[in-house]
């Protein structure tokens, strides 16, 4: 039997696991355990005083905690995963990537990086039901990975609900010695090219790219799918070095926003430091 | 001291076979605020939603339970808490309780592992005992 410790930051799949598998949930101290044939899994819900320990934190460089974090017993992380039971279509697919595609780029990763949606919903921009293939993103690049971006069908969401589905993703991770999918450079490549074609904001320049999408709505709150789109497109760069910088075209008002952005906030921080700033 | 989390995840962990056998699991909701959660509840009442009982507030202690009671801001709806605390805090928070308008005051006693009542209402007392397994008892001074 293989044990694992799954660091959780929702509780949704331990109540899924107690209501449907009642018998095969056991408590251990202030954390429960699921016991079944080959595995041994140990949930355990960081908070302030017990933390995630320092040495996983560690090897995850990301901008947002991953919903289970699964480690073996001397805290090597074996894989993260991000699930949600809303299906990220129009916007929120970009906004959705801002903690998994930080982890899936970094070539240096040792571990499985994985997340899992369903494939239709609502698009409550357009009042109407939406795929995720749909997406220039899903098209260009993570279609390419399937064992990694999981966007399950109505017809698998029917007898089992998305917790199942990522238990039974978990006990794969822990099972499983194959290596960690990392993303091929031609992918990322195809990636970048299509963002200039379909990103209206976005444009090529000689040997840099500018951007020029507004980063703050009217009332001067942020525009988190600009901010998701510019960030990946940064992180796109960063992984081939296919261009020289990336220019973020912006009014003064709006540059003095971001520069006033709470100086905590990682995805703003990383977008000011990977940017050159022009004020038009 | 436990924490909101631990003591929903402890109630539910208790009432597993219960729901499991008894309940439609599509009718039962269940907000944990956990890990890096900070936003605001998609429901504006009750922690704990079993579809055929009235909406549970979850909190850790007593002192985070009377805030939440005496907030005139949120959780007007609420007629049932739950909490963590200890025998030996038992009377002081039942006189509390004994005059306000709720239905049933659930505490879960860490240090004996098991529940008590400090305020309940009787139709509500068999569902409680059987959710509970029998491990729940009503408390008298």
């Amino acid at each position: 039997m293989k044990k694992a410790i799954i660091y959780c930051d929702s509780a949704d799949l331990i109540i899924n696991i107690m209501l449907k598998s009642p018998k095969k949930i056991h408590q251990r101290g202030t954390d429960y355990c699921y016991i079944d044939k080959d595995v041994d899994l140990l949930f355990k819900i960081p908070n302030k005083n017990n933390p995630l320990p320092k040495k996983i934190s560690n090897q995850l460089n990301t901008y947002g905690t991953m919903d289970y974090i699964v480690c073996d017993e001397h805290d090597n992380v074996i894989s993260a995963i991000e699930d949600t039971k809303t299906a990220p279509v129009g916007n929120a697919l970009l906004q959705r990537m801002d903690k998994v595609l930080p982890l899936f780029l970094n070539r240096n990763r040792k571990f499985k990086v994985a997340y899992i949606a369903p494939r239709i919903g609502k698009d409550d921009s357009q009042d109407t039901e939406r795929s995720v293939c749909q997406s220039w993103f899903f098209q260009k690049f993570l279609k390419n990975y399937g064992k990694n971006f999981i966007f399950l069908e109505k017809n698998q969401l029917t007898k089992e609900n998305i917790c199942d589905h990522t238990l039974n993703l978990i006990i794969e991770h822990v099972l499983s010695n194959t290596a960690p999918i990392i993303p091929q450079n031609k992918h990322l490549v195809e990636a970048l090219n299509e963002s200039i074609k379909s990103v209206r904001t976005l444009k090529k320049v000689g040997t840099d790219l500018i951007f020029s999408g507004k980063m703050f709505k009217p009332n001067n709150s942020t525009s988190h799918p600009v901010h998701s789109t510019l960030m990946t497109i940064i992180m796109l760069n960063q992984s081939t070095g296919l261009y020289n910088k990336i220019i973020l075209e912006t009014s003064k008002d709006h540059s003095q926003l971001l520069d006033s952005r709470n100086k905590n906030n990682k995805k703003v921080n990383f977008i000011k430091n990977n940017t050159t700033r022009r004020v038009v | 001291m436990m924490t909101e989390t631990e003591v929903i995840l402890k109630f539910i962990y208790d009432a597993r076979y219960f729901i499991n056998e008894n309940l439609d699991l599509d009718k039962v909701r269940i907000e944990v605020p956990c890990g890096s959660w900070v936003g605001s509840k998609r429901r504006s009442i009750g922690d704990i939603d079993l579809g055929v009982f009235p909406p549970i507030e979850a909190k850790g202690t007593f002192i985070d339970s009377l805030k939440d009671f005496e907030s005139s801001e949120k959780n007007l709806q609420v007629m049932n808490y739950l909490y963590a605390t200890t025998q030996d805090k038992l009377s002081k928070e039942f006189d509390y309780w004994s005059n306000k308008n709720l239905d049933n005051v659930i505490v879960y006693l860490s240090d004996v592992n098991k529940y008590k009542l400090l305020k309940h209402n009787i139709e509500d007392f068999d569902f409680l005992t059987s959710l509970l397994g029998g491990n729940v008892e009503i408390f008298r001074k």
